[in-house]
């Protein structure tokens, strides 16, 4: 079993990455923010063991998620992949070239930059009264906690969007660009298993943290719609990563027919993430013909519940949207 | 935009500037007015040419070089960009400054003021934005990798989507002339010029073809061995050429636009406008999108 470090210890970033990034919501979502479910999903990949830190620490940039290694802050998932790549020795993109590595740039600056800003609007501005129903807050006034901490949100969300540029768009505009940006990646997709083909790359980690929340976060929204109707695709890509990457994430509806090369995983009530001690890659080791050398021990804690999760965090919430 | 619609190859009558700095409604710039219809958005109003009058620069394109186009038009407007403006209007302000065109009593004042205007504004957006956040060694660390990807894209053909334009050139092109033109003894400035040579070449190839009232001191010089070179001539604000043949780009091109060209096109529209003093002009400059 995962052992739990008392609250009074300290974990050390020797040797070890810490992840930090908002608490978890209670939908089984790993993450309302597409960075911080990019930067997990990648670790993940990557097949990088690492401390989940849930205490709404900001980075000294004010943003979130960011990392420690060895006593180093690293912000910005950019930054990060970078520092992992050269500091470990892992590289996702070891098989693309040149041409394919420019692509994979910019279908990532597209959903980072761009889609990216339509999803916060559904999320945090149009569907923000289901967006709350998702959020962990307890103790007491924690429903009056969430309104605030939600209305806090939308405003920031709202002013960055206008400092962005696109805020300055109605909402059919805003709409319309989320829809054309969704049929890109559709399009870029294709019939591939990966973005980029048949093997995993790091923007699938880019795509699949977006995608995700327009699948899981966005009930009754046009972009959930979308993806599970005509874009049929892009659900099933993320179906199969989730299924991958994220087992003990799990859905009423896990024997659906989007995917049907895995094997059917028992129909599980919906909760919320398990303490997963014993997760094996195998599978995934031997099928994506990893290079990574760095060893998986079955103590590995992925869903890394920290000691401070217990702790109710004022700042979860109002910060999500400054995940980068 | 400007570029767009000259690839479209309409005779001017249709096109004329307003550098009058009155804002959309939403406060952007550029923005159109067609049959007294207002347009804002780059992306808005090239949808909007699309479907009122019929014309489609990726008509050519299949679905997945479609969806490649559009993310890397996203990854020039909606990150390329901002790097941009840092070095345009924070680092590099002072050359900046002596680009904008302001007369008339206290314009060394007036320039100062909107410039430090601009300089503000610009920096409030990106933080906003996220990229604002970063160190300016950072900020050039990702504008370097964008415009490495962006030579990656383009490789040795002749544009970014193969020999023939399409509308992501438009952007391309609209951005790089900026580290190309703009950005006197900067990094962007000398990438491209140095290592990344073939987007300067391919700066030059769009320019000469559709700007040739646009010269440069050095217009012999060795980045452009196929068009031929015209005669050097010393640097100037752009003229008012009512004479302009476009015969090459439309055999060349094999476009189906069939909107003819008139010997009297006036492509750089020097509307009646041009000679008020518009102390919006540079604050607005960076909401150019």
């Amino acid at each position: 079993a995962a052992s739990r470090v008392s609250k009074e210890q300290e974990v050390d970033s020797k040797d070890a990455i810490i992840l930090h990034q908002f608490s978890r919501p209670n939908n089984g979502v790993p993450s309302l923010s597409p960075f911080c479910l990019k930067m997990e999903t990648y670790l993940r990949m990557a097949d990088l063991p690492y401390q989940n830190y849930f205490d709404g620490k900001l980075s000294p940039q004010g943003k979130m998620p960011w990392i420690e290694y060895n006593h180093k802050k690293v912000s910005g998932t950019e930054f990060i992949i970078d520092f992992l790549e050269e500091k470990l020795g892992v590289n996702l993109n070891k098989n693309l070239g040149p041409h394919e590595r420019a692509v994979s740039r910019a279908v990532t600056k597209m959903v980072e930059e761009h889609f990216y800003w339509t999803l916060a609007y559904c999320q945090w501005v149009e569907n923000l009264h289901e967006t709350r129903k998702m959020i962990s807050v307890c103790g007491p006034f924690s429903d009056l906690l969430k309104w605030i901490l939600c209305h806090l949100t939308k405003g920031i969300v709202k002013r960055e969007m206008y400092g962005h540029g696109i805020g300055r768009f109605s909402e059919e505009e805003i709409y319309a660009l989320m829809e054309k940006d969704m049929r890109s990646l559709a399009g870029l997709l294709g019939d591939k298993k990966y973005i980029m083909g048949p093997k995993l790359s790091t923007v699938d980690a880019t795509v699949f943290g977006h995608l995700a929340q327009a699948m899981w976060t966005l009930p009754g929204t046009r972009p959930e719609r979308l993806i599970k109707g005509e874009l049929i695709n892009l659900a099933m890509y993320c179906e199969r990563i989730r299924r991958k990457f994220w087992p003990e994430w799990h859905h009423d509806d896990d024997n659906t027919l989007y995917e049907s090369e895995e094997s059917s995983e028992a129909s599980k009530t919906h909760s919320p993430l398990q303490d997963f001690s014993f997760y094996s890659r195998t599978e995934t080791f031997d099928e994506e013909g990893t290079e990574n050398s760095i060893s998986h021990t079955p103590d590995t804690d992925y869903t890394g519940h920290s000691l401070f999760d217990s702790d109710v965090d004022m700042d979860d919430c109002r910060d999500q949207e400054q995940c980068k």
